[in-house]
């Protein structure tokens, strides 16, 4: 009796785990995609009033973002000035990678920062400033239907891990 | 008096400044080289689709994939336009953004004081460069600071511990900013051996040539009482040193212009020694460009050296006092000059 009883709740919280890290998941994407839109900004001053190069950049804003986003920025500085050969762009496409699989950011994020990366450094100062404009308006886009995809699904997940706990174990007994 | 103390090995400089602004297949290629082949790079030059050059002792070399040196062009390896854009990026620090102040004089000055020129398509705006853009020709140029190089000139150009007002006459390429850098540098510092006491230099590095800043910081040693500034116009910059600085002697490359001149005259008029630099072979070659023809014609410099090729990168020809026309080199020896 006891064993089943154990079991039982030992089922429900685990069902319920799973819905609420899926849950999760919608839950930190909005903020992370937030976040990733504020380095962005701080990197738009930087060149535009700064003129600073493009590793000190980075490794300014890496100490003065979201620390949930500062890795990426880290990394990029890290691999530009470590690596020797490493252009701009496949710096920040290698610690892309990396981030991409931490965080809770979606496929088509993802791919938006792919394409923001590949102008990184290697024009003039207009230029820099159109590309990150164009990467902040598109992630903006994301976080606003990210938004909306949180309210639809964040409480469906956590609901759903409860009640098929619930239910599986009902329908053990 | 090339090759004479303090010269940074070949090795450190290609291994810590140069290798890294390369591509990575051709930062080994030129790893590869024996460093005794090298010892008298000049240049590394780089033009799309065509064979990797450098440029030792003034002669051309083309480098093969592997790393020998040949002068066969089809064994040569053949630089390709992506080996151009990475080494663009890398000498940017991957920030062109912030180099487009350097990329309308054509050229960045990278860590070590070396110089990179670049020619592309120019575009123009309000018939001003506005910037080069698809860079086709990459020239990377060994800069070589030569300490001591000044120890046969001191002696000539400062009479009873004053600097005297000189003037470096010299062809290109025969060692004329080698040779202000380190007159700088030994004044800055102070000279025991002549008794001279460390004075304040101000530097006018309107090409960043002499010191080599980069971002601020010289990369060349210019002495320990040297103020640079950096990219400024020479006359805007040497009355900026006057009045702010309040240096003993002002130190600048390559006057020429009219502006130049009057900011001469106003140092000297205002107690300050100037030392400059022009480009010529002799005296009578300079007096025909006007403005320096009136600092001659009216004695403004105490002593004119002149620099030629002839005789190796460096040697000096002639000093001259100005105000008897005498060759000093031959008629007079070091001797003590601060007695």
């Amino acid at each position: 009796m006891w064993l089943k009883l154990v079991g039982g709740i030992l089922v429900i919280l685990s069902s319920s785990m799973i819905g609420f890290i899926i849950a999760g998941s919608y839950k930190n994407r909005p903020t992370t995609l937030r976040n990733l839109q504020v380095a962005l900004s701080m990197l738009e001053s930087e060149i535009n009033y700064g003129h600073m190069p493009l590793p000190q950049a980075l490794r300014s804003i890496s100490k003065k973002c979201d620390k949930d986003v500062a890795d990426l920025f880290a990394q990029t500085a890290h691999y530009l000035s470590s690596r020797r050969g490493l252009t701009a762009d496949e710096a920040w496409e290698m610690s892309l990678k990396e981030f991409f699989l931490n965080s809770n950011i979606a496929e088509n994020d993802y791919e938006i920062l792919i394409a923001f990366g590949k102008y990184l450094g290697s024009t003039d100062k207009q230029d820099q400033i159109k590309n990150i404009r164009l990467a902040l308006d598109n992630l903006r886009q994301q976080e606003l239907s990210s938004i909306h995809e949180k309210e639809k699904n964040e409480k469906m997940w956590r609901y759903l891990g409860v009640l098929s706990g619930i239910m599986i174990v009902l329908l053990l007994y | 008096m090339v090759g004479a103390r303090g010269r940074k090995s070949i090795e450190s400089i290609l291994q810590k400044e140069i290798l890294p602004i390369l591509p990575l297949h051709i930062a080994m290629s030129i790893e590869s080289i024996d460093a005794k082949h090298l010892i008298n790079l000049e240049e590394i030059r780089l033009r799309p689709m065509k064979p990797l050059m450098l440029s030792i002792d003034n002669e051309d070399y083309m480098i093969t994939g592997d790393g020998r040196i040949t002068r066969t062009a089809h064994l040569a390896y053949y630089v390709t336009k992506e080996d151009i854009y990475k080494t663009f990026q890398f000498i940017s620090q991957c920030s062109v953004y912030s180099f487009e102040e350097e990329l309308k004089n054509g050229y960045i000055t990278i860590a070590g004081g070396h110089r990179v020129g670049f020619s592309g398509q120019v575009i123009l705006e309000n018939n001003d460069v506005k910037t080069i853009k698809n860079i086709s020709g990459l020239n990377i140029r060994i800069a070589r600071e030569i300490i001591g190089a000044a120890d046969k000139v001191l002696p000539y150009i400062v009479d009873k511990c004053q600097v005297l007002n000189t003037l470096i006459i010299s062809p290109p390429k025969a060692g004329k900013t080698t040779l202000l850098r380190d007159l700088v540098r030994q004044l800055s510092d102070g000279i025991d051996r002549l008794g001279i006491k460390g004075m304040n230099v101000g530097l006018v590095d309107e090409r960043s040539e002499i010191a080599c800043c980069y971002e601020g910081i010289p990369q060349n040693d210019v002495g320990m009482r040297t103020d640079v500034l950096d990219g400024c116009p020479k006359a805007r910059g040497i009355m900026m040193l006057l009045r702010s600085m309040s240096p003993d002697v002002i130190a600048t490359d390559e006057i020429g212009r009219n502006e130049d001149a009057r900011a001469i005259e106003e140092a000297i008029n205002a107690g300050v020694a100037i030392i400059a630099t022009a480009h010529g072979s002799s005296l009578e070659d300079i007096k025909k460009r006007p403005a320096i023809r009136k600092l001659i014609d009216r004695n403004f410099f105490d002593r004119y050296i002149i620099l030629s090729k002839n005789s190796g990168v460096g040697n000096i020809e002639a000093i001259l006092e100005s105000a008897t026309g005498r060759n000093l080199i031959i008629t007079q020896g070091e001797g003590d000059i601060c007695g």
